[in-house]
């Protein structure tokens, strides 16, 4: 086993930890994957947002500001009056 | 009896299914029509609502699925534009390292900490909303919707391949915007 197949490009991590929450990785991109991991501060630093994001942006609806105005409303309700005759 | 309903939906519900399909089809009018698309469903289907689920649940699994259509409308509009796994990529230097302006800087935060602020949803629309259409799609289906890529990848009619190279420009992309736009200004 050579370095180089070993050593696999920051893109290629990122693109496995994609792969990785589904378990769609092989035994040895795993290992790829943690070796680069142990290697490159950088991807460890992604990881960690990436994991950080993905649990912060679930509930965005809850602080979404939007709103219907009355106008909206009323145009909704009048394609419903429409489509209900 | 049509209008009392009519009126009681489009009053309790209107703002809360709009706030749900905003975020996620980053668009205030494609918003709207979703959530007027939706009632129209409702009251075309009313008949068969049984009541084994509530009133608000069946109206949001509605507007779920019209979401979704949505999206897959995208795709058969956009199909020429789906990324090539070897198409360039701002984010990585030709041997797949970081580039320069877009390496992961830190944040200045404790990553166990959620968020507090208000205003960084804001700025998540905004970066959100500069996705392409695609990647938006296979990003909010995923880690909004919480879906595996089995069924996306069949709901959008996309090759693994396409999902996953959609997905991670996504992720880099959001992460960067996010960066510049809030954590590092």
């Amino acid at each position: 086993m050579s370095m180089k197949t070993l050593n696999i490009s920051c893109r290629k991590a990122a693109e496995f930890m994609c792969k990785k929450e589904e378990r769609s990785l092989t035994f040895w991109q795993k290992f790829q994957l943690s070796y680069h991991l142990l290697v490159c501060g950088l991807c460890r630093r992604y990881q960690q947002q990436d994991q950080w994001l993905k649990s912060n942006i679930t509930n965005v609806e809850e602080h979404c500001k939007g709103c219907l105005s009355e106008t909206d409303k009323q145009q909704i309700l009048e394609k419903l009056r429409q489509n209900a005759s | 009896m049509f209008e009392q309903k009519a009126t009681e939906w489009v009053n309790d519900y209107g703002d809360m299914l709009y706030r749900y399909a905003l975020p996620r089809v980053n668009d205030s009018d494609v918003a709207k029509d979703l959530v007027q698309e939706t009632f129209l469903a409702a009251w075309r289907n009313i008949s068969s609502f049984k009541g084994q689920i509530s009133e608000k649940n069946w109206l949001f699994t509605i507007l779920k699925n019209k979401i979704i259509d949505h999206y897959r409308k995208a795709v058969n509009r956009l199909t020429d534009s789906f990324p090539g796994v070897a198409d360039e990529d701002p984010y990585f230097e030709e041997g797949g390292h970081w580039s320069r302006e877009a390496s992961p800087k830190e944040w200045g935060i404790d990553y166990k900490d959620p968020i507090e602020e208000k205003e960084f949803f804001q700025v998540l629309e905004k970066c959100k909303s500069r996705l392409k259409e695609m990647q938006n799609a296979v990003f909010t289906m995923k880690y909004l919707e919480g879906m595996e890529s089995e069924e996306i990848c069949k709901e959008l009619n996309i090759t693994p391949s396409n999902y996953w190279v959609l997905l991670h420009r996504a992720k880099v992309q959001l992460r960067s915007c996010l960066e510049k736009n809030w954590f590092i200004q």
